[in-house]
C-alpha cells in the first residue's frame, strides 16, 4: 500500500523551532477558507506529581484545568474571548490528561490571531477575586458533567481499576479540590509548563508559512522566557491488580449502562511500541465487537445491546485500559458473553480475513479524518510529544499480525484485570 | 476553484433530486440520500422504524453482517443511517461516505460498489415471504424503544425536547424525531410493510453529493439502478405563526446536580422572511457566541454558569435560550436576561459587538465550504424551504443589518414557554 503513505506524505508539515525554544509545525494547505492554530502545553490533569529542578511538588486535582480557564481572562479583566471576536476569530481550550490545548480557527487576520494565541496562553493575569469568580463557573462545569450518566459510568470504572494513578480523577477536579487553588500555584504551574520549551503549536490552513514563522519570532521576542526548568512527571506506585471488581450506581436515567474495563499494566516505554500497541487494540476491538463481527448482531438481536455498543482503547505511557460496554437492560449477562467471546478467540485465534478486512476500515477511517484541518494538527501535536510522524501510523499499521493480537489477548483481557462499572435507574 | 454551490438536478422519472458540488478538496466523496416524510403523530414511530429495519439487510446482502463487512472491504465506506426533524418535516437521512480512489491502493472505484449498497438498502430490501424478517423488526422496535427512554440521559437534549413539546402543544413540531414508545409498539410488520410501500412509491429521494464525481456520471448510475417512481409528492415549506396566549412556565422536577434551563420564544420569522438575517444577527448578539451579551453577563461577570447560548430554529420559526444553572439561581440569571434583552428591544447595542457579531456570522459561513457535511447541511435546509440562496447573498444581507433592525426584530419576538429541569433535593 506504497501509493497512499506517498500521497499522505505531500502533506508532511514544516517544522520549526524558535531561538527561545518554542516548537512549531505549519501546513500549507491551498483551498481551505479555515485558518485552525493549536498551542498545547503538557500539563493535564494526571501531572500531580512533578519534580521540578530537583523539588517535588505536589499540584492538586483539577489545577491545569483551572490555569485553563484562568488564562482567558486579559490585563484589565476583559475576555480573551472579545479580542478573538474582534479579529472575526473564534477560540476555545481543553484539558485533557496529558496536555492542555488552546485553538483557534479564522478565516482572516491569522497573524495577529496567532498573536493574541501566543501572549494570552503565554502570560497569566490574575487578581484573587476573578479566581472566586472562576471557581464558581467551574463548579458549575463539574455539575454539568456530573449530570451525564455516561461519563459517570467512565469515571467510576476509572476508579475501580486504579487505586493511585491520577487519571481515576475527574479533570476539572471536585469542589473541593478545586477550593485549595490560589495565585502562586497558579503561577508556579505557568511558568514551569507554559515555558516556550515545553509549548508546541501547529498552524494549518492556507497560508504563507515563511511570513508566519517571521510574524511568531518577532511575537517570541517579545515573551517572557526565563531558565528552562527541568522536570520530570512522577507516575505513583500502582498495583497490577484493580481496585474494585464491580460498581453500581444509582441516577436518574432510562436504561441501565454497563461498562466492563480492562487494567492494562506495563504499557511500552518506546512510542512506536505504544501506537502498535493502541492500533492493534483498535483492530482487536473491531474484530471482536465491532458491527461486522458475529458476536455484535448475534447480542443485538438477543436483547442485550444497542447500536451504542462500542469497544476501545486508551493509554499513555503510564497508564492503559481496554474498555468494552453501552447501554444494556441485562448488564450481568453482557458481561459474561463479553467474555465468552474472549474465550473463544483466546482458542481458536484471530483469522487474517478479520484483520485484513479490519486493517482497511481502520486505514479509511484514519483517511477520512484527515479531511479535518482540526484532526491534522490534533493529531500532529500528539505525535510530536512523542516524537512520531503521521506516516508511522500506516506503516505500524501493515505490520500487525494475527499473533499480536493474540498475545494482547492472552496477556491482558484477562478476568482477574476487569472490573464492571453499572449506572442504573433506581430500582 | 469553483464557487461551492450545488447544481440542482430533477430526475422526474425515479422521482429524484440531485444535489451536486463536484470539488477536489476533500479525500472522500460523501453522498446523502434524504427523503422528507411530513411529521404526522400517526406515521412519526413508524417514519422512525423504517430506515433503521431496511439497513438491516437487502435483497443482495440479506445478513446484517455480511452487508457491514462488505461495507468494511470498501475501505471502512461509512454507511449512517439516522431520521431527524427540520421544522415540521421528518428526514429519513442515509449518509455515504466512501475515501476516493486516488488514496486506495490500486486505486480502486469503490464509489458505485457503495451506491449499490445504498440502493439496495432503499429499494431492494430483504423481504423473506414478502415482508420484513421478523427477528430484524424486533430488535429495530426494541432499540427505537430503548432511544425514545434514553432521551433522559442527555438532560441539556431532554430539558430542551421538553420544551418544545410544552411550547408546541397540539402543532406537530411537538413531536418527538423518533415518534412514541407507545404507538411504536404497536407496529405490525404487515402495517410496516404497507407504510414502507408508500413511502417507496411516493417520497421524493433527495441526494446531496459532494466529491470528484461528475453530475452526468452519479446521473447515469441512478437511472440504471434506481426504480421508476413517477408519482412522488413535492414538498411546501412550512408556514411560522406566533399565538396569541399568556406565557407558560412549567418546572419539573429530577434527581440532578445542576439545573437546565430553557426558554422558547416565537419569531415569526423563517428562512423566507426578509428579516431572516436580521434574526441571525439578533440571536449571535444576545448568546449565539463567547462574545455576546449572556455568556459575558451571565457568566463571565456573574460566574451562575458555565453554558448559556441561544439558537435559532429557522424553518419553524422558534429561538431557544438555555443555560446549566443552580436551582435556586433561577429567579437571578432570569432577571439578567429580561434585563439584558430590554436593552437590545430599546436599541442599546453598542457597534463594536454588533460587529464582532457580523464578522464571526461571517466566518461560519465562509467555513462551511471546509466540510462536506456542512454544504450539504446548509443546502438541505435550502432544499426543504423551497429556497434556492446561496451564501455570499446572506452575507451580504448579514453585512446590511443595522442597530435599529436587531431592536425592531428582537421587540416582535415573543417568549413563549420557560421549562426548567429542577434539581430535586435529594440531588447532587
Amino acid at each position: 500500500m506504497v501509493d497512499l503513505k506517498e500521497t499522505l506524505l505531500r502533506e508532511k508539515p514544516v517544522l520549526k523551532k524558535f531561538s527561545n525554544g518554542l516548537a512549531a509545525a505549519f501546513w500549507n494547505i491551498p483551498g481551505y477558507q479555515k485558518k485552525y492554530a493549536i498551542l498545547e502545553s503538557p500539563l493535564g490533569s494526571i501531572q500531580v506529581r512533578v519534580k521540578v529542578e530537583g523539588r517535588e511538588v505536589e499540584i492538586p486535582e483539577g489545577t491545569a484545568h483551572f490555569l485553563e480557564h484562568k488564562l482567558f481572562a486579559d490585563k484589565e479583566g476583559g475576555s480573551v474571548f472579545d479580542h478573538f471576536a474582534s479579529l472575526g476569530a473564534s477560540c476555545n481550550a481543553y484539558t485533557s490528561f496529558v496536555g492542555t490545548s488552546y485553538l483557534f480557527s479564522t478565516t482572516e487576520n491569522l497573524e495577529k490571531c496567532l498573536d493574541l494565541l501566543l501572549d494570552f496562553v503565554q502570560n497569566l493575569y490574575m487578581t484573587p477575586e476573578s479566581i472566586a469568580r472562576e471557581k464558581k463557573v467551574i463548579a458549575q462545569e463539574i455539575s454539568m458533567y456530573k449530570d451525564h450518566p455516561g461519563w459517570r459510568v467512565f469515571f467510576n470504572l476509572l476508579q475501580n481499576l486504579y487505586f493511585q494513578h491520577p487519571v481515576r480523577n475527574d479533570i476539572a477536579g471536585t469542589r473541593d479540590s478545586i477550593g485549595i487553588i490560589d495565585q502562586d500555584l497558579l503561577r508556579f504551574c505557568h511558568d514551569t509548563f507554559y515555558h516556550p520549551e515545553n509549548l508546541v503549536l501547529a498552524v494549518i490552513g492556507d497560508i504563507n508559512i515563511e511570513e508566519i514563522c517571521d510574524s511568531i519570532a518577532r511575537n517570541q521576542a517579545r515573551q517572557w522566557s526565563g531558565e528552562t526548568p527541568s522536570i520530570s512527571f512522577m507516575s505513583p506506585e500502582e498495583p497490577s491488580r484493580v481496585k474494585k471488581k464491580e460498581s453500581r450506581e444509582q441516577f436518574s436515567l432510562g436504561q441501565p449502562i454497563m461498562q466492563l474495563g480492562f487494567k492494562i499494566n506495563e504499557q511500552p516505554r518506546q512510542s512506536r511500541e505504544l501506537l502498535a500497541r493502541e492500533l492493534s487494540f483498535a483492530l482487536l476491538a473491531d474484530i471482536l465487537f465491532g458491527t461486522g463481527s458475529p458476536a455484535f448482531y448475534e447480542l443485538y438481536d438477543e436483547g442485550l445491546i444497542d447500536d451504542g455498543f462500542a469497544a476501545g482503547f486508551s493509554g499513555e505511557k503510564s497508564f492503559g485500559y481496554f474498555v468494552i460496554g453501552g447501554g444494556t437492560n441485562h448488564p450481568q449477562e453482557l458481561v459474561e458473553r463479553i467474555f465468552k467471546v474472549l474465550e473463544k478467540t483466546k482458542k481458536e485465534g484471530i483469522d487474517p480475513a478479520d484483520l485484513d478486512r479490519a486493517r482497511k476500515k481502520i486505514w479509511g477511517g484514519f483517511v477520512a479524518g484527515l479531511n479535518s484541518l482540526e484532526v491534522l494538527a490534533g493529531q500532529f501535536v500528539k505525535d510530536y510529544r512523542r516524537g512520531l510522524e503521521l506516516v508511522d501510523h500506516f506503516s505500524a499499521l501493515e505490520r500487525i499480525t494475527p499473533s499480536h493480537l493474540e498475545m494482547l489477548l492472552h496477556d491482558f483481557l484477562q478476568g482477574e484485570y476487569s472490573s464492571i462499572s453499572i449506572v442504573e435507574p433506581p430500582s | 476553484m469553483n464557487n461551492f454551490n450545488f447544481s440542482r438536478h430533477f430526475l422526474p422519472e425515479v422521482g429524484l433530486y440531485l444535489y451536486h458540488l463536484p470539488t477536489d478538496k476533500f479525500k472522500t466523496n460523501t453522498l446523502k440520500c434524504i427523503m422528507p416524510l411530513p411529521l404526522e403523530a400517526e406515521k412519526a414511530s413508524a417514519n422512525a422504524l423504517l430506515p433503521f429495519v431496511l439497513y438491516r439487510g437487502s435483497a443482495e446482502y440479506p445478513e446484517s453482517m455480511a452487508l457491514i463487512r462488505r461495507l468494511e472491504e470498501l475501505f471502512g465506506t461509512d454507511l449512517a443511517v439516522d431520521v431527524r426533524k427540520r421544522g415540521e418535516w421528518q428526514l429519513i437521512d442515509f449518509t455515504l461516505e466512501t475515501v476516493k480512489n486516488s488514496f486506495l491502493p490500486m486505486k480502486e472505484d469503490i464509489f458505485p460498489a457503495a451506491l449499490d449498497i445504498l440502493q439496495g438498502i432503499i429499494f431492494d430490501p430483504f423481504l423473506p415471504g414478502g415482508t420484513f424478517k421478523q427477528q430484524y423488526l424486533e430488535s429495530e422496535k426494541r432499540t427505537l424503544e430503548e432511544e425514545i427512554i434514553n432521551l433522559k440521559n442527555n438532560k441539556m437534549e431532554y430539558a430542551l425536547e421538553r420544551c418544545f413539546q410544552e411550547m408546541c402543544q397540539g402543532e406537530p413540531f411537538s413531536i418527538f424525531r423518533y415518534g412514541n414508545r407507545e404507538a411504536l409498539q404497536k407496529i405490525t410488520g404487515e402495517q410496516l410493510m404497507q407504510h414502507y410501500l408508500e413511502v417507496r412509491n411516493q417520497a421524493p429521494l433527495y441526494l446531496f453529493f459532494v466529491g470528484n464525481i461528475g453530475a452526468e456520471k452519479i446521473i447515469e448510475w441512478i437511472r440504471e439502478k434506481f426504480p421508476p417512481r413517477e408519482n412522488i409528492y413535492s414538498i411546501e415549506p412550512n408556514g411560522v405563526f406566533i399565538p396569541n396566549r399568556p406565557e407558560k412556565i412549567v418546572v419539573e422536577k429530577d434527581i440532578i446536580s445542576q439545573g437546565k434551563l430553557n426558554i422558547g420564544f416565537r419569531t415569526g420569522i423563517n428562512r423566507q422572511s426578509p428579516d431572516f438575517a436580521t434574526l441571525l444577527v439578533a440571536n449571535g448578539l444576545l448568546a449565539g457566541f463567547p462574545h455576546s451579551r449572556l455568556f459575558r453577563k451571565v457568566r463571565e461577570e456573574q460566574g451562575l454558569a458555565y453554558y448559556i447560548f441561544s439558537r435559532v430554529e429557522s424553518t419553524k420559526g422558534l429561538m431557544t435560550v438555555s443555560a446549566g444553572i443552580d436551582g435556586e439561581q433561577l429567579e437571578e440569571t432570569l432577571d439578567i436576561i429580561e434585563g439584558e434583552w430590554a436593552k437590545i428591544v430599546n436599541g442599546k447595542i453598542k457597534s463594536e459587538e454588533l460587529s464582532f457579531t457580523k464578522k464571526a456570522l461571517g466566518s461560519q459561513l465562509k467555513i462551511i465550504e471546509d466540510d462536506a457535511l456542512e454544504l450539504i447541511g446548509v443546502e438541505l435546509i435550502n432544499a426543504i424551504n423551497s429556497l434556492q440562496q446561496n451564501r455570499r447573498e446572506l452575507m451580504e444581507q448579514i453585512e446590511k443589518v443595522e442597530k435599529n433592525d436587531v431592536a425592531r426584530v428582537m421587540s416582535e419576538v415573543k417568549k413563549d414557554t420557560l421549562f426548567f429541569l429542577e434539581p430535586d433535593e435529594e440531588g447532587s
